[in-house]
């Protein structure tokens, strides 16, 4: 039986591999790009909820999209992590074909166009099966709404990214999320992305190429 | 010889299937794949999947095999054990359809012609079927047509009306030396509607067209749960459900007045239980669609109706009972306590009682097993995106490529999640220049709004033939930066104004 037949087998029957065994508090998912997982202390832990401030159309959701393209590679017949992308319902529509060219596998990601994605999705967050959620532009999300997010998130060892669309700053800060970042290009080099931790990492800004990413 | 369900198609579901079952059996088989089933003639029985075609569409997908033939298996096991002896025929009278009349025109086509099905109508093969269709063979699905419009009673209908305009039309037929409905294909509906009246123009609409184009549009919206009160054919095509003559049922009195959510959940899980324990759906019916009636203390009702996107099995959560609750708890939200605001009443009316009645269920064999469980149904326990998606107030979207060059054309909604074949290098290349979000019609930039910068990225042919004259043949993109550092993806107008399509990441 060959390494690809003994996958699909494993994953047909929700077996893990041993490198997904540990799926506890400690474990991380990888995006694959080296520079990418130092910075973030060999990935981003489970059971977290995660804060970026990645205005539309400066490049910023590439880094998260690295992380959600490398978690289901190499799937068999059924996701090692599905996907829940939660998104507003405004005029502004998702283009398929673009997020698959990104390496997104559209076979493990659900979309569900939403405002009030609290309300709408509760099923979903308190349920362990989505492991990486998404909420991109949540409007007005309570302080009560992110400790619930982050009880859940801990509970069945998810990973729940908030996506605004605008900058994130110290002077408002927010307790339930254990890592707070801004990402966006370069106003130097256009051609770079610039990772800049609000809380919960040490480092300095990281710097990419934008081509790495892509 | 089993038939083989040509692989080149696609695996979307039809709206409509037709069946050849005995009186007897007919409903009961029928009610295994849809619980919208309407018998046409004494062994002809339509069946509407639409309630249930991304269901068993995602079934199929998951199962590896085409839904066609998952349905073929499932009729052929209900059959079985209904102990029907037609069963071996059964699947040899299946007829899929986007349109209940085009169904019914070729199953009595096939039978005319002694040929056997099963058939869909997307299949060149079938589609040539229809064109073969005779005169005679219309003549008598249209007879059968005013037969069941007259036992509908629409109001307004004058059967006798209706048979004198088939009588001129079967003249002027004659009189042309038409054999074959096909000849007049060209024929539009609006020249039929002066000469024959409203009915037969319908009739010789849906014969060639189908079902109209917005139609099959709204089809997708049908996961947004409560389609199943909109009927296409309401107001023309004449459908009478089998009503099961006892719908499961059960009646909560209540101690003492109530008005919130919270003080009826558990009044409720225990009638979700009791309701489950009933002989009908205690066999493992699942549930489609729960009307929960509310009697209020005016001595008025309130309907609120409980649907699930994928059929549900109340006995696999007894005791919790958390899908149904969900949608019920939604529904509640926006029936009852909506009804107090546009009453205007200070405090909602409270309730006193309600009814929870089984609307619409699927009938499922109790022993259809196979290796890996149940042939159609979810297991307890089982984590599955279909249990999530029956628990949420709004419907999961998913997503498969297509191979078109226009973005917007460059996907369609997945039903099933069943995309699996990965885009040919120059599509995704095509793909990985283009943006992650789109706006369905691109948006005017003004004045103020003026770009920074443009970059040309992509000239792409416009699809000109359903364009109206004088209409750009081609759109020229380009990745446009505004002065705030944000990217579009835009293409420029006659005039030289930006119209954005879509935003980068």
């Amino acid at each position: 039986m060959s390494a690809l037949d003994l996958h699909t087998l494993c994953s047909t029957f929700g077996v893990r591999r041993g490198d997904q065994a540990s799926l506890g508090s400690g474990f991380k998912l990888r995006s694959g790009l080296t520079a990418l997982d130092d910075f973030f202390g060999g990935g981003l832990a489970f059971g977290v909820v995660t804060e970026w401030g990645v205005p539309l159309g400066c490049g910023g959701r590439h880094i998260v999209l690295k992380f959600l393209a490398a978690a289901n590679r190499g799937s068999g017949v059924r996701a090692d992590y599905p996907i829940l992308w939660a998104y507003p319902d405004s005029p502004l529509g998702l283009n398929p074909p673009a997020w698959q060219a990104l390496g997104i596998d559209l076979r493990y990601i659900a979309f569900a166009r939403t405002n009030v994605p609290m309300h709408d999705l509760k099923a979903a967050l308190l349920d362990p099966h989505y492991r990486l959620v998404i909420f991109d532009m949540p409007l007005g999300l309570s302080r009560d709404d992110y400790g619930f997010l982050a009880r859940q998130a801990r509970a069945q060892q998810k990973i729940i990214f908030i996506l605004h669309n605008q900058l994130l700053s110290d002077a408002r800060g927010n307790a339930f999320a254990k890592l707070r970042l801004n990402c966006g290009r370069s106003r130097i080099a256009p051609a770079h992305l610039i990772v800049t931790p609000v809380r919960g990492l040490a480092s300095q800004p990281l710097t990419l190429q934008l081509e790495g990413l892509l | 010889m089993r038939y083989v369900w040509p692989s080149d198609q696609g695996d979307e579901l039809l709206d409509y299937l037709v069946i050849t079952a005995s009186a007897a059996h007919g409903a009961t088989l029928a009610m295994a794949l849809s619980p919208k089933v309407m018998c046409w003639s004494e062994s002809q029985w339509l069946i509407d999947l639409r309630p249930t075609s991304h269901y068993w569409t995602a079934q199929a997908s998951r199962r590896g095999v085409k839904v066609g033939s998952l349905l073929q298996m499932v009729l052929a096991e209900a059959a079985a054990q209904s102990g029907d002896s037609c069963a071996g025929l059964l699947a040899e009278s299946m007829i899929f359809a986007p349109c209940p009349w085009q169904a019914l025109l070729l199953s009595a086509h096939l039978k005319e012609r002694g040929l056997s099905g099963p058939l869909e109508l997307r299949e060149p093969f079938s589609q040539a079927l229809l064109r073969q269709l005779s005169w005679g063979v219309w003549f008598g699905a249209a007879k059968e047509y005013a037969a069941a419009l007259a036992k509908s009673k629409l109001y307004g209908f004058n059967e006798e009306r209706l048979r004198k305009d088939l009588n001129n039309l079967e003249r002027a037929v004659l009189r042309l030396g038409q054999k074959h409905p096909a000849q007049m294909a060209d024929a539009s509906s609006l020249a039929f509607r002066r000469r024959f009246g409203e009915h037969i123009a319908r009739l010789w609409q849906w014969t060639f067209d189908g079902v109209a184009k917005d139609v099959k549009a709204g089809k997708n919206q049908q996961r947004s749960l409560g389609f199943a009160e909109e009927e296409v054919f309401a107001s023309a095509f004449p459908w009478i459900n089998v009503v099961i003559s006892e719908r499961p049922q059960v009646v909560r009195h209540l101690e003492y007045p109530v008005w919130s959510w919270e003080q009826l959940v558990a009044a409720l899980t225990n009638d979700l239980d009791r309701l489950a324990d009933i002989p009908a759906l205690a066999l493992g019916a699942a549930v489609v669609r729960l009307e929960w009636i509310l009697h209020l203390e005016d001595l008025s009702d309130c309907p609120v109706t409980i649907a699930f996107r994928h059929p549900h099995s109340l006995k696999t959560e007894r005791g919790e009972q958390k899908t149904a609750l969900s949608q019920a708890c939604h529904s509640f939200e926006s029936v009852y306590l909506r009804r107090r605001q546009d009453l205007l009443l200070a405090t909602p009316v409270p309730l006193i009682g309600w009814s929870l009645v089984v609307a619409e269920s699927l009938a499922r064999a109790p022993t259809t097993t196979d290796l890996f469980g149940e042939v159609g149904f979810l297991r307890a326990g089982e984590l599955t995106e279909e249990r999530i998606d029956n628990q949420l107030h709004v419907a999961l979207e998913r997503y498969q490529v297509t191979t078109d060059w226009v973005a917007e054309a460059a996907f369609i909604a997945d039903l099933a999640g069943s995309a699996v074949a990965p885009l040919a290098k120059p599509w995704s290349a095509l793909a990985a220049r283009r943006p992650l979000y789109l706006y369905p019609v691109p948006r005017l930039l003004n004045a103020r709004e003026e770009p920074l910068q443009a970059e040309f990225i992509e000239r792409t042919g416009e699809v000109w033939w359903q364009r109206p004259e004088g209409a750009l043949l081609e759109r020229n993109y380009f990745l446009i930066q505004s002065r705030f550092g944000q990217r579009s993806w835009a293409t420029k107008g006659e005039a030289g104004e930006w119209w954005v399509h879509g935003l980068f990441a």
